[in-house]
């Protein structure tokens, strides 16, 4: 396949987003790296109370219409509550973590990123039993080293330690989620068509319940608006070769999730049936995500005020909220050609009823 | 001291699964070629290298057999499915914190992968609310169904693919450290007896298989057929959630084993020479029928051999991240080749049967 989005450069600002860290409420290192990397692009930039970065590149033809594009910035991360003697630390989610997904993990804590890893039984002296118990976060620890454990204190951030990969088809990288919404918002507001008036809002606190999306959508008030994402493709091999995955959410390798409906929000179908139908004209494969759970900054954007229209645009990706997501080449260059295609289409018509 | 702790990051880093010890083997043939006068490897895999004693006479040189399994716990694939691969494991693994662990797959070619987990819908009824079993459990390659068929067959080994990492300068944390740690305690060993004179010979063994079986110290404990034999394993450090008495300090000494299918004289003259050189050393007191290390083999080999068992602590045994402290592991090889020096023509004649009349300094 020839990919005419994801170029290496593209890559590489995925690669370099994801190896820095940015949970909820401490997303200031994303931001000051997004910032660098638009500034010289767009017409004003500034960040709001909450900590959005809300960049505004102008329109340059008429009409225009005003459209806004949120792509959070931060990531599941845990936090230190509690320092124990010996070591070892207490740790809780700051977004939704499976305390399953956590033993034996490598991890940095702090501004310092000092290294740790989270424990694990030995199963010598384990009972059968107790190894077929969960885990929860009341029994897991962090172990780091005891001359670096007076440098840590409650309250430091704590994040995966996972490299950027390739694995086979895919990358496989912590903060997936959202970080090539990120991307794919860098690159719309590089590539913006002139008929749109652009406010593309680099979110915070979106893992904690959309906290960022709310005030910034109420700040800029636009006609349309759009959350860029990842979203989970639960694709498992099944156990019986005559069951079927019924509940895979999205699928990989058919191209980006247009969402329906979720927890928060049923989308308007008449941009659904836009997308459907620029992208069944330009060839871009695309898959209409199961309705379900979950939910995105588009469903904050859309009861804000006396309402606005927004839909979500994500990218499937496995494993999300683990210590390593995965999500396929291809399917991020199709969500790239689907929002390359579907604003330069985008026409005020689409809101007037 | 450096050189043991270089040795400890490059072994450490590879896979050298039961039965599959070679890499690991060849970095220890090149490191240990300056520092004895033979080597060879024996039929299944363990690598024997000679240090020649000093003690001549009439009679055979007395040889001591220092043994260090330098295999690993691993995942073998049982199955190619829908472009994933399932597995089994080869020595014993805590299913549970197998989740999201990076793997590199032995097939055709080296593959990297990741352990995935299926969401608790996707699980049978009888195990919601219970940890995953390894049989659910899965290996994501990221290749096309096509592609990973063609390079991965039922049978391949998997090793573990994280990197060591240094959580201060004392402390180490990786995978394997059971026991490529005491592999390169009997380097330091090693290193301290090269500037040394010693009466006995020493054989140092870098066993194979001992986590599925202890199966090379059993056939290198035979063809070595030493006076006596030392074991160098791992014990158990403090962790989160666990109590007993068995349990110790990382950072304060190795456990010197104490018990029944154990030499209590070799025992008592070992702690003797901890004490004289101020060497700090846990007793780990073993009252059982088996160590569940390489000295159940040795003990046992031929018409029986005295052995001891040394014991680095190591944190969270057999998990992608065990922790162990430098000091342990150096007091240890500092112990193995001070206690060798100390042998005398006489030494076997202070052995005899049943308990010391006290372990404790006379």
């Amino acid at each position: 396949m020839n990919y005419r989005y994801t170029t290496p450069e593209v890559i590489g600002l995925l690669e370099t987003l994801t190896l820095t860290n940015g949970g909820s409420g401490d997303e200031k290192a994303v931001r000051d790296l997004l910032y660098q990397e638009i500034k010289d692009h767009v017409d004003s930039i500034r960040v709001d109370q909450l900590g959005n970065m809300i960049v505004h590149k102008a329109a340059t033809a008429t009409p225009s219409m005003k459209v806004m594009v949120a792509a959070h910035m931060d990531e599941v991360s845990l936090m230190v509550v509690d320092k124990k003697d010996e070591g070892f630390l207490e740790v809780r989610p700051v977004g939704g973590i499976d305390a399953n997904a956590l033993s034996a993990k490598p991890v940095v804590i702090g501004k310092d990123s000092i290294p740790g890893v989270f424990s694990a039984r030995t199963i010598h002296i384990t009972s059968a039993s107790e190894r077929k118990s969960l885990l929860d976060y009341e029994k897991l620890r962090v172990s780091v080293g005891k001359k670096k454990i007076e440098k840590i204190n409650p309250g430091d951030y704590v994040y995966f330690m996972t490299p950027f990969e390739r694995l086979g088809d895919f990358f496989a990288a912590k903060a997936i989620d959202d970080r090539v919404g990120c991307a794919n918002l860098i690159w719309l507001l590089k590539n913006a068509p002139g008929h749109i008036d652009l406010y593309g809002v680099f979110t915070v606190q979106e893992e904690l319940g959309l906290r960022g999306a709310k005030v910034a959508a109420y700040q800029i008030m636009p006609d349309l608006g759009f959350a860029f994402d990842a979203t989970p493709a639960i694709e498992p091999p099944l156990m019986d070769s005559n069951e079927h995955n019924y509940a895979y959410n999205t699928q990989t390798g058919r191209g980006p999730a247009i969402y329906t409906v979720d927890r928060g929000q049923v989308h308007n179908e008449k941009v659904i049936f836009l997308i459907r139908k620029v992208a069944e004209k330009h060839d871009i494969p695309y898959q209409l995500r199961q309705p379900g759970g979950g939910g995105t900054d588009s469903s904050a954007i859309h009861m804000t005020g006396s309402g606005i229209i927004s839909q979500s645009i994500s990218v499937p990706t496995r494993y999300l909220h683990s210590p390593i997501s995965m999500m396929r080449q291809d399917d991020w260059e199709h969500t790239l050609h689907l929002i390359d295609t579907l604003f330069s289409e985008l026409s005020p018509e689409i809101i007037k009823e | 001291m450096e050189e043991s702790r270089q040795l400890l990051m490059t072994i450490t880093s590879m896979a050298g699964v039961s039965g599959y010890e070679k890499p690991v083997r060849e970095v220890l043939e090149e490191k240990w070629q300056p520092l004895v006068d033979e080597m060879h490897v024996s039929n299944l895999g363990s690598l024997h290298a000679l240090k020649r004693g000093t003690q001549n006479g009439e009679n055979k040189r007395k040889r001591i057999m220092l043994a260090a399994h330098m295999d690993a716990i691993g995942l073998m694939v049982t199955k190619v499915v829908d472009g994933y691969l399932r597995f089994t494991s080869v020595g014993g693994f805590d299913a549970r914190l197998l989740p999201y662990q990076p793997v590199i797959v032995h097939g055709k070619e080296p593959i990297k992968g990741i352990v995935a987990t299926p969401v608790e819908r996707h699980l049978p009824e009888k195990l919601h609310g219970k940890s995953v079993p390894m049989e659910y459990l899965y290996i994501d390659t990221g290749l096309s169904p096509e592609k990973l068929a063609g390079l991965v067959k039922p049978g391949d080994i998997v090793s573990l693919a994280n990197e060591p990492i240094e959580l201060d300068e004392d402390t180490i944390a990786a995978h394997t450290l059971d026991d490529r740690g005491a592999v390169a305690a009997v380097n330091e060993c090693l290193q301290i007896l090269a500037q040394r004179v010693h009466a006995w010979d020493v054989v140092a063994v870098a066993t194979t298989q001992e986590e599925v079986g202890l199966k090379g110290a059993f056939t290198s404990g035979f063809a070595e057929n030493p006076d006596l034999a030392i074991v160098i394993d791992m014990g158990f450090a403090k962790e989160p959630g666990a109590s007993g008495y068995y349990l110790v300090e990382m950072g304060e000494g190795p456990c010197l084993a104490y018990g029944p299918v154990l030499n209590y004289q070799l025992y008592a003259e070992i702690e003797k020479v901890a004490k004289r050189l101020e060497i700090p050393y846990h007793k780990e007191i073993n009252p059982g029928g088996r160590t569940g290390t390489d000295s159940d083999a040795i003990t046992l080999t031929r018409e029986g051999i005295p052995t001891a068992l040394f014991s680095i602590p190591l944190r969270y045994m057999h998990s992608p991240y065990e922790i162990i402290h430098y000091d342990d592991m150096e007091r240890t090889g500092r112990l193995l080749a001070e206690f060798i020096c100390s042998l005398d023509i006489d030494f076997m004649e202070k052995l005899s049967q049943g308990p010391a009349a006290s372990s404790e300094e006379k």
